[in-house]
């Protein structure tokens, strides 16, 4: 292959598929045009061994007599409290974002962690603003969301519209997504107690939509605090906006936060060539985002874990990224000036950050 | 005017069977290449790729947009990939087989696998959903709920490791040549807005 037209050419041929995957979906296709029966078994390590499937389009066949029993035993055990799902977010926060009790407290008087609660309610359906965690530009709010305990709720249960503004005023953009814990790698969702938890990452915005094509521009000198962040969402639901029977009720929450944010930053001029050929300009890590600017070079350089003082290397999560601009299908000169940012699923801790390693170098930062 | 697959997918919301299974059939190679790019063995993919028709075959009655059937069938299809990896707690392994008395057609699928195998775990799905489904980035960026900008970039990261194994060319590309080391490592006060100053 020596084109990328040869390479997408050969990613589509068609490939000769495993007799397992042959045989399964052949067994599959027959049941749909039979009707219900035992799926035959054909492997016997397959989950599917001996799974009845009900064919018919009006009972939803996860949900049988006994498993809805089991569910409502469960559920009167759990625990449904809002001091005790606060506890599950708090030791998910701790657990996924690295901190513990003793560096909560600065990470709280520096205006990193803020946990004024903002609420609404409608249909019974409960929309809670449980922590924010803002850094400079970058910003991380973590929603709560809780359902009649009869109403059916996993990690797809999603709004189908979410609106956020900056202001009042912009218009900005969100990864809006279920919580990960990325140390089970558990969804934050509790079927049972019907609560879920939905987070996303935004930076600030500087540029006004009004509904024409006017493009939205992320301002990273213009911090988080002080600003008003306005979170409509409407029609709660599971599988997105194209099922509409799937929609579990019908509503508008609408939140105001007031941010607060932490404009602490570590920032490094470093001219330096690395072994893989990328000169490094410039490192600017905060307490939930990493940057790094370089020459093109022809690749893309990696950033991946950082060094702390007592000699302790740790990984950087990433979260949600702009990278490089790549709309002229991913080809630029050579020297160009690139920058490459993240957020991070976790909270740096830069005050004793020594270090961090790009393409598996080290990368002394002097502060 | 209608695509053939539209109209198919139309009957199999009015209830035709067998144009639901011609949709399925016609779409098995790309649920069995996403699958694959994020499951690490073939009965965890064949599993997926299994529910995936059970639960499209249940739903489709609800699709409106008919335009939409392959994005929707793929996102079915991720999400049990997930919930799959979710409960079994598996990592990527990479395992396959070819026996002994492979024929050309067994090593088209090894070769494939290979492919994925040799690409970073963060840029498998996306450049299957890129290459193979012909996805925009717009639709991969909703479809797994990423931000375009992420999308691009991991775009971009996966067809320069592709290219890397298998040589293929890229235009306007200065040849790298060995430079001797002109930075070091100092504070050094420069324009970020114009490319290739000295220093």
């Amino acid at each position: 292959m020596r084109t990328e037209q040869e390479l997408k050419r050969y990613l589509q041929n068609e490939i000769t598929l495993p007799d397992i995957v042959q045989q399964g979906m052949a067994d599959t296709l027959t049941h749909v045009t039979r009707g219900s029966g035992v799926l035959k078994q054909y492997d016997t390590n397959s989950r599917l061994k001996g799974k009845l499937y009900r064919i018919l389009p009006t009972v939803h066949w996860k949900w049988s007599g006994m498993r809805v029993a089991a569910c409502m035993l469960i559920g009167c055990l759990a625990i449904s409290s809002t001091v005790g799902a606060y506890s599950l977010w708090k030791h998910f926060a701790q657990k996924n974002y690295g901190y513990d009790e003793s560096q909560e407290m600065q990470l709280k008087q520096d205006n990193v962690i803020n946990e004024n609660v903002v609420q609404d309610s409608n249909n019974g359906v409960l929309v809670e603003c449980v922590q924010t965690i803002a850094v400079g530009s970058y910003a991380r709010v973590m929603l709560k969301i809780t359902v009649p305990k009869d109403v059916q709720i996993d990690s797809n249960t999603n709004f189908e519209k979410v609106i956020l503004r900056e202001n009042d005023k912009y218009r900005v953009q969100a990864d809006f997504r279920t919580a990960y814990d990325w140390d089970t790698n558990e969804q934050m969702v509790d079927s049972d107690n019907g609560v879920l938890y939905k987070e996303f990452c935004l930076q600030t915005t500087d540029e006004y939509y009004n509904g024409k094509k006017s493009k939205r521009v992320s301002n990273h000198d213009k911090s988080w605090a002080g600003q008003k962040l306005s979170i409509e969402m409407t029609n709660l639901s599971e599988y997105g906006k194209d099922l509409e029977d799937s929609r579990i009720y019908k509503g508008t929450w609408k939140l105001d936060i007031k941010m607060k944010a932490s404009t602490k930053k570590l920032k490094c001029k470093v001219q330096k060539k690395l072994k893989s050929g990328v000169t490094i300009s410039d490192i600017c890590l905060t307490s939930i985002s990493k940057s790094v600017e370089y020459e093109e070079y022809g690749g893309a350089p990696s950033m991946d874990k950082y060094e702390l003082e007592d000699g302790t290397v740790k990984e950087f999560v990433e979260s949600m990224g702009s990278g490089e601009e790549v709309d002229n299908d991913g080809i630029y000169e050579t020297g160009e000036l690139m920058k490459q940012e993240f957020m991070l699923r976790q909270i740096v801790d830069i005050d004793n950050v020594v270090a961090v390693y790009i393409d598996g170098e080290r990368v002394a930062l002097e502060q | 005017m209608e695509s053939f697959m539209e109209k198919m997918v139309l009957l199999a919301i009015q209830g035709d069977k067998d144009a639901f299974v011609k949709l399925i059939q016609d779409s098995t190679q790309g649920m069995y290449k996403v699958a694959r790019a994020i499951l690490s063995n073939e009965e965890d993919v064949v599993d997926a790729m299994q529910e995936t028709t059970m639960i499209c075959f249940e739903k489709i009655t609800s699709l409106k947009k008919p335009q939409y059937f392959k994005t929707w069938l793929i996102r079915i299809l991720i999400n049990q990939c997930n919930d799959i990896i979710r409960k079994a707690k598996r990592e990527w392994i990479g395992e396959t087989y070819v026996s002994d008395t492979s024929t050309t057609a067994e090593m088209d699928h090894w070769e494939f696998v290979q492919i994925l195998q040799g690409l970073d775990e963060k840029y498998r799905l996306i450049v299957i959903l890129y290459y193979v489904e012909e996805l925009k980035v717009r639709e991969i960026a909703k479809l797994l709920d990423m931000r375009v900008s992420t999308v691009k970039t991991r775009l971009a990261r996966g067809r320069e490791e592709l290219r890397v194994m298998y040589g293929i060319s890229k235009k306007k590309v200065v040849q790298r040549t060995e430079e001797p080391d002109l930075y070091s490592n100092h504070r050094i006060v420069t324009s970020i807005h114009q490319k290739g100053e000295s220093i």
